[in-house]
This record gives structure tokens, C-alpha cells and sequence, in this order.
């Protein structure tokens, strides 16, 4: 079946290309001219402006008009009453047909002709002379001719839907005129699951972003570039390494379980028609693959992100929908375009800003001192106030020796260093070069673009590149056939990046700049096994190489005049290499002789889908009809080995010349597969160009599921367009103005892993030999679909000539048969969790997109817009089959997450801190059940994770040729804990290395003595505190709790546009320069130390980070 | 034109052919993924019973950090990783709960056990179920690992929740834990039918006849149930098959050992830059090469009572700690993993060792008030230690001081002493002098557990 479809797919094909127009459709046996520009108001959007004499004495008349281009339907309507008309703006103004002049002096001939940008004529344009009567339009090749009595003569060309131009134009020259498309915010064609719809016959909520320019957004990925431009999505940085994807999330996250071994609340990602619904760790032996890696997409080939925010857009991937869907299309080929080369690169300097440094010698010194000097002074008052036993005395003294004889032994060396300074590259770069040529003729067009980036790690060392290569053509094979291919290679290298900022942070600062080797050349250690901050970065090599190839082939046939057909294939198959190597010498391989670990991660997904669309078209009803079905398949291998046995010399540390295997790694030999069936039903209606209604049902069905392995997912939208209505018309300053609302269910599936139906036992080994034991998770074969459903009332409208544009959108999700796991106690026999359809969740909340600027239609050399897409949104998990379980990931020693009833997503578990004891310097913990003890029936569930509201602020401001643009992220309500702080208070010896591990700076601030005015307990090790424990001033608490609210300055672009005659003479059409800044300065809680709130784990906690990094580039862009 | 109709109506064919091959073809796909390294548990055939007798052997993850807990938690072992060593229950290295009362290894020393227990059952309920007579064996391999598993919990926590089925009812599954005395006579059910079941002694990679027999003889001498305890761990050491070794006294503790003194014992691989394990966390700091951090360390006290000659104390080596100024002890008896190729390395866990048995017999002997010395000197003679007559101890108790003595000698790192701190009244006054009480005799169920089963009542004082 698959093989038929393949050809038939590669046989058959389309693209439209849509003439932009206003159409009228009428049909009355008496109407007057009244009624009849009402009617064409009503159905355009355009007003009509005459003097009332001109109409005196016209009698009603008769009209049947289907279809009609706007300016075909007013001459065919006014010239038999001698008028004509000019269409300026958005108004149709009337003027009497100008009578042949009487006498005719030196006529003049003046031809020319009208294209679109694309080169398509266009028919119907008018054309004036400007100061006179003087008016013809062009025909259907787009040609015109006039006459005047002038050689020379400045001309007004309009048409609807283009912008009005002013032209001079004489006999003698070739008078080739393009006019540009008028395209307002209302205008502009939004891609919707399978189809495209105008914005303002809409129905649903869809955001949209339409190119992403390179130095807008100095990011590895095309998510990252999305931040704080899309109200509703929700995009969260975690990590500063280079070509890291962030954490995003639309309207809200609607699911407790990440899919395994990722982030799980994440939208569905549709590329080009192939469906991405995990965003996995793609190289986690148990991850849900993409295969698609988000990084090896190139930002630069984006035509348009849309995101389906609501369940009436998102419907037709409904069944995958209920986070959302993110629909990226790349760029195509078009038809009728002359050839382009655009060529654009940008190189900048990268820089991590720490603000602060570890302790230097003497401070590291003196905090280890301090810390075993106050235990030794409680140890002294314990044995004064007597009342102990022998044997308690005997332990105490032991205790104070053993302290003392710590004290005597710390001898620091002489070095002193700031190891993050050391790990700081000297050059750290980030650059982005892109190629792109593009044209077409009036059957086929091309699109071949390359794109280059690089980003060095800015701590440690290590780079992140991507190359890239895109081809998409398209060609109408007959009239009613039209094919269409895109192919994309891209390699993302992740080579040699590694970022230890707990190397940098812990090493002793008197660690001598030199690494201490063994007898046998392997790395040693200068202190306790505490590795050396440059034998770390040397003896690891990492290197990560992904490749992606995604095609995607599609034909379209027009059965009939209003029935057609498309078919897709869309697949992407990815190739990953990920190698690990640990050389001879360093700290991991030297007891093995290297440790070369390589996995490689293969696989295929792919999305076949049939569309039968069925073009509605009586009367005032407009629209169509959907009829679809789609099969996805996911599938992929990982095959990995461990090698050993190296040679020490340098120069033989490739893998064929390793010695052995290691046994233990045959576990990374893996197949996964899964895969799903769906048919839908589409509607999109409009009523007179007025009433919009649209509906859709889909049923899904998954490998996943056993019992109930399929679910219906229906949804419905309307929409009113009140500035189709005579009272709302009479408002002049209304351009646009919609209502609309949604109603639908949209699901999820994957929260489940592949087989959580069946209680399996899985495969182990055991002394070499092949060992089966019972999987921690026990199976549900009842579970179903996740769904969710969703409201959605929404306003968009434009005021005073496209000077305030606003979409403002109030959602309701509510998920009440969410997949959770019931957490299973050990005692079971090692079951750990089963997974079931039990819990609920809500998000409420607001998107609003507002922007003020200067009219669409202005001329002015000054140009300037501001504005801000966000989101106010309140998470709150309804139901649970117990109150409260554990959420998200963790760290050792870190605060636990949690989700509970009643609340957010997102908690932390934490002793409330309600200050120090003046007196001893040792933290104060809330006794929240009063019973007098301090335990872990004290602790507190603090919402941290979801923030109240987050977005951009943009502003853009040009003049002339100078652009200025700037976007603010931002974000506030949620909480940062500080895992760091709490860690670096601790003054024992490190479980790992056996030292007192070095601290940043921020440790100084603590209480030294009864008085002193800190928010931090005194160093102390040994017990302390009320409870007597060793860990009490470091329990986590709220002590490391910070407000996580930030607005950060995330791109600053100033440009100039070089582009003049001279250039053009050149063959240059059009240049740009620019400098550009990105991340340059964040607000933020003050008391944070850590530098940057963004970058949260889990549930709302951060340790060891690095701050997004600075980058300051200079770049151009040039048409050819 | 006609032709494009004809074209058409073929189009409108390939078009529904597509969508019906697509509605036939699809839905079945459906069913294609199919899981690549396990099976559901319905589909489990007899033959698959070794298989799953060797993941319930197969011990849970980094078994390294509950096997030490209890030799830490007692007098023999001290140790200030991430902490000081007065602190009574230090910090733990399983950080991975957020309460210090819950570290040390607890949590995964209760996983551990459970796992293997659900493990078991699921092998011994097949087995009854079915009525397969010819699995007798491993039904009593499995018999006895699950006594063993439930044998660590009540040592650890005292009553526990015995789950005996797979169990997939969560409000059954939540539920309060049974007594102790419950635990404790179920571990002598299982281990006296499995007794009849096994065979002979033929690894220490699987539970034996002895093994079991030595398990039930320790579980009795806990009991009081002196004469019991005494009758099997004479059999245990008159089964013939195993002896004491007396040359080599690391070798015992080697994967690739060639002597027969250990009856049971689990392995776990060990990838070679973690080469660690317990090894590591005994190891003296670097320049030692066992990539340790030399803050663990064996009692002064205990380090000294070795006899001049005593082959055990070749397993120990004095170092001065840097850290702390002073020169301790460190226990190398878990080192021997350097001797295998790093490519295929374990760590070996003692179990039970047929020494216990000589030591068994000789306490349930004085304890029934007799001081019969011959058990003692095979032992002693087999180390290279002293012969003493049984005119040398006044009395039982005395002698009774001296076995204790002996085993903390013989079996220090092998998780025994706590149980003997209890057994011989030492562990009281040795939670009272670190200002503790006898609430500390027992671990707290962690916090996860308790999240996980609220019906669950932790234990007193926690």
C-alpha cells in the first residue's frame, strides 16, 4: 500500500496561487445604488464616496453578479450611467466619466502595464493621470494605454487590495509598474491545519510569526526565536549550552507526565505536513523519538509559524492538539517570480557574564576554618553545661579533635585562581551565513537556499554548528495537476561541548594552574579526588552529530471545478551519532584505558495523509468541505557499544584502536516503534462574507492504547464580523472588528510510553548471562486518550487605519481524564507507578497581541510600531487520585517537586524559613503542625513552576533608511529556587572528593555574630540547630527561594538600508547593514545570585548555570 | 475534454482505492509495535523460569549503597563523607531523598528488597498455580530469596508490609505494614520449605541447600531459637561441600575465588570508570589508586583485636588521613575487583559465608549454656589465630563476649554487626551515647514510601 502511495505521491502534485482580490456576489432583480454600495461595503470592506448629485435621477436597476472581482463588478455597474471610479485607501471614490475633450491638441500615447511583485499582471488596475480626468484601466494582460497632451506625465495607479502608487511615466519608456499588495494585519493568509484561511474569517485562535531574521534572533533553533512574539506560547530557556532547545509550552502546560526521557508538555509540531509530536532526548534509551531534531532546522528557512492555540484550530490535529500545535512552513518555491539570490551572514562575539567570582584562597580558607570553629565553640558549651553521659562526653571530645586536626591540616597552596574565569574561552563566536536563490516561471517555481551557523560554547569549551541545504520546487504538470517537492539535509554538530560549571565553581581556588599527573601520564589529583578543572574539560571529548533528511512530496488534483484531491507523504529520518570518550588519562578512563561510549540512533517517521476538499460556493454561502485521513508512523533503533583497551599515545585515540568491549552496555541496542490512524471531517463556512462557522471531527486511534484504543474528537467555531454591519460601519474609526468562539475537545497521547497497556518483564543481565525482571510500571490495558476540552472566546480588530491592532483571546482548558500515574508503593514487590486516566486540570487565562503604531497607509519618512504579545494564564490541577504526587525532575539533595489538588503545577517542597536565630546564627524553620518537632511533616508545597504572566514587549522605529528594533522577554509570578546557595552553604567534605569544595563569593554574606544583619545562617558543619542536625541551616527551605520574575533586553538591531540606484546599477537590488545585540541585560530579583531566573529545572529550581550568553554582531543582507 | 474525463474517473478510482487500501491497511498497523526486550507477564512460559530466577537474584542498581548500612550504622565502620563523626546517621550518599532521616542507602535498601521479593513471587505463584512439579529447584531458589529480602527489611525497619502475589489492586497494595513477628515467621516458612527442595551446594552464585539451611540458622539465633539455630548450622558445616579457607583470605572476597567459603553471594558489574562499588568507598584517598575518597574507615578498636598472624589483618591498612590529621584504618576487604578486566568486572556482595556457621554453632551452643570451644577454634585456626581452651572463659557470658568479638573480627563489612549490637545488648547504650534511643534501632520508612502509601505508619520517634 505504502509503495502505491509513495509513486503516486511522487506522480501527482500542487501549489495555489491565489490572486489577492475582493469578490462580490449579488444577485437582485431591483436594487438602487444605495443598497447596491452597502452591499459592496458589506461584502468588501471598502466604502464607497461619491457626491449625491452625480446619482440624482438614476433609477433602480437590475444586477447578477457571482464571483466578481471588485472593479469588474463597479464598471459593469456604473458605466452605463457615464461613472467611473478611483479606488484610493480603502474608499472607492466615484467621479463622472470623463467625456472625449472636444478638441484634440497633441495627443500623446502613454503605454505600460501593471504586474504583482511576483511578476502576475494584474487586471483591472486603474489608472489616472494625476491633476486631470484623464483614467483607463488595464486589460487582461495588465497592459494600458492613455493619452495626453503631455510627453511626460505623473500617473496614480491603484487596485484593490495593492497600494496606491505614484509613478511619472512618458512615451518613451517601457512604463513597467509593480505594485505592492496593501496587506494589513486582517489581509494576511494564515496557515491552518491541511488549508489556509484569511485572517479575518477565522474562526479559531492561531498566532503567527512570518519570518524569522537572522539577527533578530541569534539562536541555534527556531523555538528559541520565537520567545516573546507569539501571545501564548510560552517559551523557557534552561540551558546556556550551545544548540540546548528550550522547554515551550502553549496557553499553559495541560499534562502532568513529560513524555519519557523529555519534556512532555510541549505542543505538536507539524513541519511542512509531517507531524512531530515528541520533542524527546532523542539519544535516551527509552525516549519517544522524534526523529527530527528542532535544532537541525534552520531558522532561516521559516516562512511562517503558526500557532493553533485554541481546540477549534487545533482540531484537525485534535487528537494530538490539546497542548496546542505549531505549525512551521519553510520556504517554497513560487510560480511566476524572477530569480532572487539573497545572501545575508552576521558574525558576533559571545560572552557568559557571571557577575561574581568563587572565594579566593584566603576567603576559602578562612570559611572552612569558621564553620568548624563555631561547631567546636557549641561543642565546648555542650561540655560546660555538663549533664552528659561518658559516653557522650567521649564522642564530643573525639568530635572536637577530629576538628581541630582539620583545622591544623589545611594547608593552602600558593596558587589563586577563578577557575570560571579559567574555563572562559578566550574567542567565543557565534556567526550565521545564509545562501538563497529562488524564482519561477508561470509553471514552476524553485526555492534552493544553504545556511551555515556556529556558536561556540562561551564556558568550557566546545561548539555547536549546523549546515544546512533546502530545495523545494513545484510544478503544474497540467492545469488541473500540480506537484510539489521539498527536501531538506541539515547536520548539527555538537562538537566537544562541555560546560562544567561545578568544575569551575568547586576547584579549590589554590589548585595550581598545572594538572598533576601520575607515574603513568594519567590525570591526579591535588587535593583529596578532587579532578582538576582542566584534566575534566581535557580528558572528555565529546562529539554529537545529528542529520536529518526531511522530505515532503504532495500532489494536487482538481477533480471537478469545486472537488479536489491532495496527497502527502512527509518524512524525516534522522541519524544520530553520539560518541563519548574518556582518553587513557583522564579521571574516567584511566582504570579502563579509555572509555569510548558510541551510540548511534536511527530511525523514520513519517505522515501519509488524503485530503478530498470540496469548495462550497452558493450564493453567500462560501467555503469548504474536508474530508481526510492520516497514518503516522514512528520507528527507530539505537545500536551502541562500549570500547576499551586504548593506547596511551595520542595520536592512536581513534576507536579502531580500542582492545576490547565493554560487557556492559548492550542495553543501548534498542527498537521502538509506534504508530497511528485517524480520519477527519473539516468545515470552514462563511455567510455573506459575515457569519463564520466551522466544525470538525476526528477519530484517532494509537498503537499505544489496547481497550479503548480509539476516541472522537469533534470541535465547533464561529465567528461574527460586526464591521460588516451599517451600525458598526458608522464608527469611522473602526477598521475590522470580529467576534468569535470555540468549543471543542482535542487530545494527547503522549504522556504514555509504548506499552504501558501490558505488565511486561523486561530483559536484564546477570552475571553475562540474559535475566528477565518485572518492569517497575504495572499495566493498564483500560487506558485511553487524554482530553481536554476547550473554550475560547476571542476579539480582533483594527482601529484608526491599522494604528491600533488588537487580538485579545480568553481560553478555558480543562483535561479531565488526564493520564497520571498512580504512584505505587515498593511494598507492591517493586512496582513503582502505573499509569491511568486519573486527574484532572484547568488553564484560564488571556492572550492579548496589542500594538499601537503609525497608519498602514502612511507615507511619512517616520514609521514606528510598539506593542506586546502576552499571556496571563492560572494553572490549576482539579482532580488527582491521591491529593498530591511527585512531579518533575530532581536533583540530590534538592528540593522535591510535587503537583496537588487545588493548585499549580509545580511545587516545591520546602521548610518555611522564617528567619535566623539571632542569637546561634542558625536558620529559624517554621513548626507548621506545631507538635514542637521539626520534621518533614513541617514542610510547605510552594507553587513555583508556572509563571502568572509572560511574553515580549517589541518596539520598531524607523526613519528613512535607519531601523531600530527592539524585543523585551519577560516573565513574572513563579518562583527560582537556588539549589547553588543551598549547596554551597554546606562546609563538610564532599561525598565525592573528600575536600570542602570551593564556593562562590555569595557564601560572605552570613550571620557572624548575634547583630548581624543577613539573610544566612553562619557556617557551621557538624549538628546544629534546633533539630541538632548536620544538615539544618542547608535543609531546603525558603531560605534559596527567590522570585523568578524577570524582563530581559533579548535583541536590539539597528540597521541601514544601503540600497540606491547606484547599487541597483550594480546589480545590487537591495543591501542591508546592521549591528545587533542580543541578551544584553536582564531585571531580576536582587537577592538571586545566581544571575539568571529563565533557566529552571523541574519544577522551579536551578544549580550551577550559566547566564544566557551575550552576544554583540554585525551583519548584512543582500538581494541580488 | 474526453480524455480528461477519463483521466478524472481513473483519478476518482486511485483516489478511492487509496482511501480504502488506507481504511483496510491502517488500522491494522495498529497492532504492529511490539515491545523488543520484554514480555507481558501473561505470555511467560516454564521455560522462561530461569530467566526470571536470575533477574530476582540480580541485584536492584547500585547495590553498593544499601549493602554498607548497616556496618556504618554500628560501631565497626566510621564514616564523614559530607559529614562529621559524631553525627549518628551521617549524610547520606543516597541524597536522593530530601530528609537526612531518609539517606544512607535506606530508600534503596528497601527498593531492593521489594523488588526482589515482587520478583519472587511472581516465580513462586507461577510454579504453585501451575503445580509444576519439575521447577522444584528454583521454586526453592526463589523461596529463599524472598526470606532473605524480607529477612533485611525487619532487620531494618522491624514490621514491614509482606506482600506474597502480584499484587495489582491499589487499595489492597495500600495498606499498613504487619508485625514483626509476622515478617520473621513468615522468613521461617519460606526458608523451611525451601530447605527440602534444593540441592546441593554447587555455586555461591545460587542459593543451596547449606545457604538456605545457614539463612534459617541466622534468622533463629535472632529468634532465641538457640537449639534450631544450633542443629543447622552444624548441618551447614557437616554438608561437606564447603570449607574454610585457610590461605588467601582476600580470595574469598574475588569474583573468580576458587575457595568454597561463600555460600551465597550477589554480584553487580561494574563499568570501568565507575570502577568503585565498595571498594571505593573503603579505599584510602589518592594517591591509592581504588578512586575512593578515604574518609571511611574500620573502629580503632576492633583494627587492634587482630592477633599477630591473623590473615584477616592483612585486609586492612593503616594510612595518615590528611583531612583530618590522624592515622585510620581502611578495610580493603572488597578490593579485589582490580584483578579483573575492567570490561567485565564485579563487585562481589557476601551473603552468607559458611564461617557464620562455625560462629553460629558455637553461640547457640553457649547461649543453651554450654562453652564449647571446637567450632570457635576450627575458625580461629583456619585466620591463623590463637587456640583457646574452654577453661579459658569463666563463664557463657564470657565466652559469649569472645564470639561477639570473633564475628566482628571474621564478618566486619558484611552488614552483620548491627544485628549483633542487638542481639548482644550492645546496641542501646551505643545509640544512647550519640544522645539517641532505642527508636533508632530501626530505620524510618522514607518519605517517597510514605507519599506513595499513606496507609503506611512510620516508625516510632521518626
Amino acid at each position: 500500500m505504502k509503495t502505491i502511495t509513495l509513486l503516486l505521491t511522487v506522480f501527482l502534485c500542487q501549489v495555489s496561487a491565489h490572486s489577492i482580490g475582493q469578490q462580490v456576489s449579488l444577485q437582485k432583480d431591483r436594487i438602487n445604488y444605495k443598497q447596491f454600495f452597502t452591499a459592496v461595503q458589506q461584502q468588501t470592506g471598502y466604502r464607497v464616496v461619491y457626491n449625491s448629485a452625480l446619482l440624482e435621477n438614476t433609477s433602480p436597476f437590475r444586477v447578477n453578479l457571482k464571483n466578481e472581482a471588485l472593479p469588474a463588478a463597479l464598471t459593469q455597474v456604473l458605466e452605463p450611467q457615464g461613472i467611473t471610479f478611483v479606488l484610493e485607501g480603502k474608499e472607492i471614490i466615484l467621479t463622472k466619466l470623463p467625456q472625449r475633450p472636444p478638441i484634440e491638441k497633441v495627443q500623446h500615447s502613454i503605454t505600460g502595464s501593471v504586474t504583482d511583485s511576483v511578476g502576475a499582471p494584474l487586471v483591472g488596475a486603474t489608472i489616472r493621470v494625476k491633476g486631470t480626468e484623464l483614467i483607463t484601466r488595464t486589460d487582461s494582460q495588465g497592459r494600458f494605454t492613455i493619452t495626453s497632451d503631455r510627453s511626460t506625465v505623473t500617473l496614480l495607479i491603484s487596485m484593490v487590495g495593492f497600494q496606491l502608487r505614484e509613478v511619472s511615466a512618458s512615451t518613451a519608456g517601457n512604463n513597467r509598474y509593480v505594485l505592492q499588495q496593501f496587506v494589513t494585519l486582517m489581509d494576511e493568509t494564515v496557515i491552518i491545519g491541511y488549508g489556509t484561511r484569511k485572517r479575518s474569517l477565522l474562526t479559531g485562535s492561531v498566532g503567527r510569526v512570518s519570518e524569522l531574521k537572522a539577527e533578530e534572533n541569534m539562536v541555534s533553533n527556531p523555538i528559541s526565536a520565537l520567545q516573546g512574539r507569539i501571545a501564548g506560547l510560552q517559551v523557557q530557556n534552561t540551558s546556556s549550552t550551545p544548540g540546548s532547545i528550550p522547554n515551550f509550552v502553549v496557553r499553559g502546560v495541560q499534562t502532568t507526565q513529560g513524555a519519557i526521557g523529555g519534556t512532555g508538555a510541549n505542543p505538536l509540531i507539524v513541519v511542512d505536513g509531517l507531524v512531530i509530536d515528541a520533542i524527546g532526548t532523542p539519544m535516551s534509551p527509552t525516549s519517544t523519538n522524534a526523529n527530527y531534531s528542532l535544532a537541525n532546522l534552520n531558522p532561516q528557512d521559516i516562512a511562517s509559524v503558526e500557532v493553533l492555540k485554541d481546540a477549534a484550530s487545533s482540531a484537525i490535529y485534535g487528537a494530538r492538539g490539546a497542548q496546542g500545535v505549531i505549525l512551521i512552513t519553510t520556504k517554497q518555491g513560487q510560480l511566476n517570480s524572477k530569480p532572487t539570490i539573497a545572501l545575508n551572514s552576521y558574525y558576533g562575539v559571545t560572552k557568559t557574564e557571571f557577575g561574581y567570582r568563587p572565594l579566593n584562597s584566603g576567603g576559602y580558607q578562612s570559611m572552612f576554618n569558621e564553620a568548624r570553629k563555631n561547631r567546636i565553640s557549641d561543642i565546648e558549651r555542650q561540655l560546660l553545661a555538663g549533664n552528659l553521659t561518658p559516653g557522650q562526653i567521649a564522642n564530643l571530645n573525639t568530635e572536637k579533635g577530629q576538628l581541630n586536626g582539620q583545622i591544623n591540616s589545611l594547608q593552602m597552596g600558593d596558587g589563586d585562581t577563578n577557575w570560571i574565569e579559567q574555563l572562559a574561552p578566550n574567542h567565543a563566536g557565534t556567526y550565521n551565513l545564509q545562501a538563497s536563490i529562488s524564482g519561477g516561471t508561470a509553471k514552476s517555481g524553485y526555492y534552493v537556499s544553504f545556511g551555515k551557523f556556529g556558536e561556540d560554547n562561551s564556558i568550557g569549551k566546545g561548539r555547536f554548528g549546523r549546515n544546512s541545504g533546502k530545495l523545494s520546487l513545484i510544478q503544474q504538470l497540467y492545469p488541473w495537476l500540480d506537484l510539489q517537492a521539498n527536501i531538506q539535509i541539515s547536520n548539527s554538530v555538537s562538537n566537544n561541548i562541555y560546560s562544567d560549571m561545578y568544575g569551575a565553581l568547586q576547584a579549590r581556588p589554590d589548585t595550581p594552574l598545572e594538572i598533576k599527573t601520575n607515574s603513568d601520564g594519567s590525570y591526579g589529583y591535588w587535593f583529596g579526588a578532587q579532578p582538576h578543572p582542566f584534566a575534566s574539560r581535557d580528558g572528555y571529548r565529546p562529539k554529537a552529530s545529528t542529520w536529518n533528511y526531511v522530505g515532503n512530496f504532495s500532489a494536487k488534483a482538481k477533480l471537478t471545478e469545486n472537488l479536489s484531491f491532495r496527497t502527502s507523504l512527509a518524512a524525516s529520518q534522522s541519524q544520530i551519532e553520539d560518541v563519548e570518550f574518556f582518553t587513557p588519562f583522564s579521571y574516567e578512563g584511566q582504570f579502563s584505558a579509555g572509555h569510548y561510549k558510541s551510540v548511534q540512533n536511527k530511525g523514520i517517521r513519517y505522515t501519509f495523509n488524503n485530503l478530498l476538499t470540496y469548495n462550497v460556493n452558493y450564493d453567500l454561502l462560501q467555503g469548504d468541505v474536508v474530508l481526510g485521513q492520516e497514518f503516522m508512523d514512528n520507528s527507530y533503533g539505537t545500536r551502541g557499544s562500549v570500547l576499551e583497551g586504548f593506547p596511551v599515545s595520542e595520536s592512536l585515540w581513534a576507536p579502531g584502536n580500542a582492545s576490547r568491549f565493554n560487557n556492559n552496555y548492550t542495553y543501548l541496542n534498542r527498537d521502538y516503534q509506534e504508530n497511528s490512524s485517524s480520519y477527519f471531517l473539516r468545515t470552514n463556512l462563511s455567510w455573506n462574507g459575515r457569519y463564520l462557522l466551522s466544525a470538525s471531527l476526528r477519530r484517532d486511534g494509537s498503537s499505544k492504547l489496547k481497550n479503548f484504543r480509539y476516541a472522537w474528537f469533534p470541535a465547533v467555531s464561529a465567528g461574527y464580523i460586526l464591521s460588516k454591519e451599517s451600525f458598526v460601519q458608522s464608527q469611522p474609526w473602526i477598521d475590522f472588528l470580529k467576534v468569535r468562539g470555540s468549543y471543542g475537545i482535542t487530545g494527547n497521547i503522549r504522556p504514555l510510553g509504548l506499552f504501558d497497556v501490558s505488565s511486561l518483564a523486561g530483559i536484564q543481565t546477570y552475571l553475562n548471562q540474559p535475566a528477565l525482571q518485572l518492569n517497575t510500571t504495572l499495566g493498564n490495558p483500560d487506558l485511553q486518550w487524554e482530553r481536554t476540552k476547550q473554550y475560547d472566546i476571542g476579539l480582533d480588530g483594527t482601529f484608526w487605519k491599522d494604528r491600533i491592532q488588537l487580538t485579545a483571546e480568553f481560553y478555558v482548558k480543562q483535561t479531565d481524564d488526564l493520564i497520571t500515574s498512580i504512584q505505587i508503593p515498593m511494598s507492591s514487590g517493586g512496582f513503582m507507578s502505573q499509569r491511568a486516566n486519573l486527574g484532572g486540570m484547568r488553564n484560564r487565562g488571556l492572550d492579548l497581541s496589542l500594538s499601537v503604531g503609525n497608519s498602514s497607509a502612511q507615507q511619512g519618512p517616520w514609521k514606528w510600531r510598539v506593542g506586546t504579545d502576552l499571556n496571563i494564564n492560572r494553572n490549576k490541577v482539579t482532580e488527582l487520585r491521591d491529593n498530591r504526587i511527585a512531579y518533575g525532575g530532581y536533583a540530590a539533595g534538592g528540593p522535591m517537586g510535587f503537583i496537588q489538588v487545588g493548585r499549580p503545577v509545580g511545587l516545591l517542597q520546602l521548610y518555611n524559613a522564617i528567619g535566623i536565630d539571632q542569637q546561634t546564627g542558625d536558620a529559624i524553620y517554621e513548626d507548621v503542625n506545631q507538635d514542637g518537632l521539626i520534621n518533614q511533616e513541617d514542610m510547605v508545597y510552594i507553587s513555583t513552576a508556572q509563571p502568572k504572566i509572560s511574553g515580549g514587549f517589541h518596539g520598531n522605529l524607523s526613519y528613512k533608511k535607519l531601523s531600530l528594533s527592539s524585543l523585551f522577554v519577560f516573565s513574572a509570578g513563579s518562583k527560582i529556587y537556588n539549589f547553588s546557595e543551598q549547596e554551597a552553604r554546606q562546609y563538610g567534605f564532599d561525598d565525592y572528593t573528600g575536600v570542602m569544595v570551593n564556593k562562590p563569593e555569595w557564601v560572605l554574606d552570613r550571620w557572624t555574630a548575634p547583630g548581624s544583619d543577613s539573610r544566612y545562617p553562619r557556617a557551621v558543619v557538624g549538628p546544629h540547630g534546633a533539630g541538632m542536625t548536620t544538615d539544618w541551616n542547608t535543609r531546603v527551605s525558603t531560605l534559596y527561594l527567590y522570585n523568578a520574575s524577570y524582563v530581559r533586553l533579548k535583541n536590539l538591531t539597528l540597521a541601514y538600508d544601503l540600497t540606491s540606484t547606484k547599487l541597483k546599477n550594480a546589480g545590487i537590488g537591495s543591501c542591508r547593514v546592521y549591528v545587533a545585540g542580543q541578551n544584553l541585560f536582564i531585571i531580576k530579583d536582587k537577592s538571586l545570585n545566581s544571575n539568571d531566573p529563565e533557566q529552571a529545572m523541574g519544577s522551579g529550581w536551578q544549580q550551577a548555570i550559566a547566564p544566557m550568553p551575550r552576544v554583540y554582531s554585525l551583519g548584512f543582507d543582500i538581494t541580488f | 475534454m474526453s480524455i480528461m474525463k477519463i483521466i478524472y474517473k481513473i483519478q476518482y478510482s486511485i483516489a478511492s482505492l487509496l482511501l480504502v487500501a488506507c481504511l483496510l491497511s491502517c488500522d491494522k498497523s495498529l497492532d504492529k509495535p511490539v515491545p523488543d526486550t520484554s514480555i507481558p507477564l501473561e505470555k511467560v512460559q516454564p521455560g522462561d523460569l530461569p530467566l526470571l530466577l536470575r533477574g530476582a537474584y540480580r541485584p536492584l542498581g547500585i547495590y553498593y549503597q544499601p549493602y554498607p548500612v548497616w556496618d556504618i550504622y554500628s560501631d565497626d565502620i566510621t564514616s564523614i563523607q559530607g559529614s562529621s563523626p559524631a553525627q549518628f546517621n551521617p549524610r547520606s550518599y543516597d541524597d536522593c531523598n530530601p530528609n537526612v532521616q531518609d539517606g544512607f542507602g535506606n530508600g534503596r535498601l528497601y527498593n531492593s528488597a521489594y523488588t526482589a521479593i515482587g520478583n519472587a513471587n511472581f516465580i513462586i505463584n507461577y510454579i504453585r498455580t501451575k503445580g509444576l512439579t519439575d521447577y522444584n529447584s528454583i521454586l526453592g531458589e526463589a523461596l529463599t530469596i524472598r526470606a532473605y529480602n524480607y529477612y533485611r527489611l525487619a532487620e531494618a525497619y522491624g514490621g514491614v508490609i509482606l506482600t506474597l502475589d502480584l499484587e495489582t489492586d491499589i487499595s489492597v497494595i495500600r495498606r499498613d505494614k504487619n508485625t514483626e513477628e509476622e515478617v520473621y515467621a513468615h522468613i521461617t516458612k519460606d526458608l523451611t520449605d525451601a530447605i527440602p527442595l534444593l540441592g546441593d551446594f554447587k555455586s555461591a552464585d545460587n542459593v543451596s541447600k547449606p545457604a538456605a539451611q545457614l539463612l534459617l540458622a541466622r534468622t533463629y539465633l535472632h529468634l532465641g531459637k538457640n537449639k534450631e539455630a544450633y542443629d543447622l548450622s552444624e548441618e551447614v558445616i557437616k554438608s561437606g561441600k564447603n570449607k574454610l579457607s585457610e590461605g588467601d583470605f582476600g580470595d574469598n572476597f574475588r569474583y573468580a575465588s576458587k575457595s568454597s567459603e561463600m555460600l551465597w553471594r550477589l554480584s553487580e558489574p561494574i563499568t570501568g570508570y565507575e570502577r568503585g562499588g565498595l571498594y571505593t568507598m573503603y579505599s584510602p584517598p589518592p594517591p591509592f589508586r581504588g578512586a575512593g575518597i578515604g574518609l571511611t574507615w574500620v573502629d580503632p578498636t576492633l583494627a587492634q583485636s587482630y592477633e599477630p598472624g591473623d590473615i584477616r589483618a592483612s585486609l586492612l591498612l593503616k594510612r595518615h588521613n590528611n583531612t583530618i590529621g590522624e592515622a585510620v584504618t581502611y578495610l580493603l576487604k572488597f578490593s579485589t575487583d582490580t584483578l579483573q578486566p575492567s570490561s567485565n568486572a564485579f563487585i562481589v556482595y557476601p551473603i552468607a559465608r559458611i564461617s557464620e556457621a562455625y560462629l553460629i554453632s558455637a553461640e547457640a551452643a553457649a547461649r543453651q549454656g554450654q562453652v564449647v570451644v571446637t567450632r570457635y577454634n576450627e575458625l580461629r585456626k583456619a585466620r591463623g589465630s590463637s587456640q583457646k581452651l574452654a577453661t579459658a572463659f569463666a563463664n557463657t557470658t564470657a565466652f559469649l563476649a569472645e564470639i561477639e568479638a570473633e564475628r566482628r573480627r571474621e564478618l566486619v563489612g558484611e552488614g552483620r554487626r548491627w544485628q549483633d549490637m542487638k542481639r548482644f545488648g550492645k546496641a542501646i547504650p551505643y545509640l544512647q551515647s550519640k544522645g539517641q534511643d532505642a527508636t533508632r534501632l530501626f530505620l524510618p520508612f522514607n518519605s517517597t514510601e510514605l507519599l506513595r502509601n499513606i496507609k503506611l505508619s512510620q516508625n516510632k520517634g521518626y
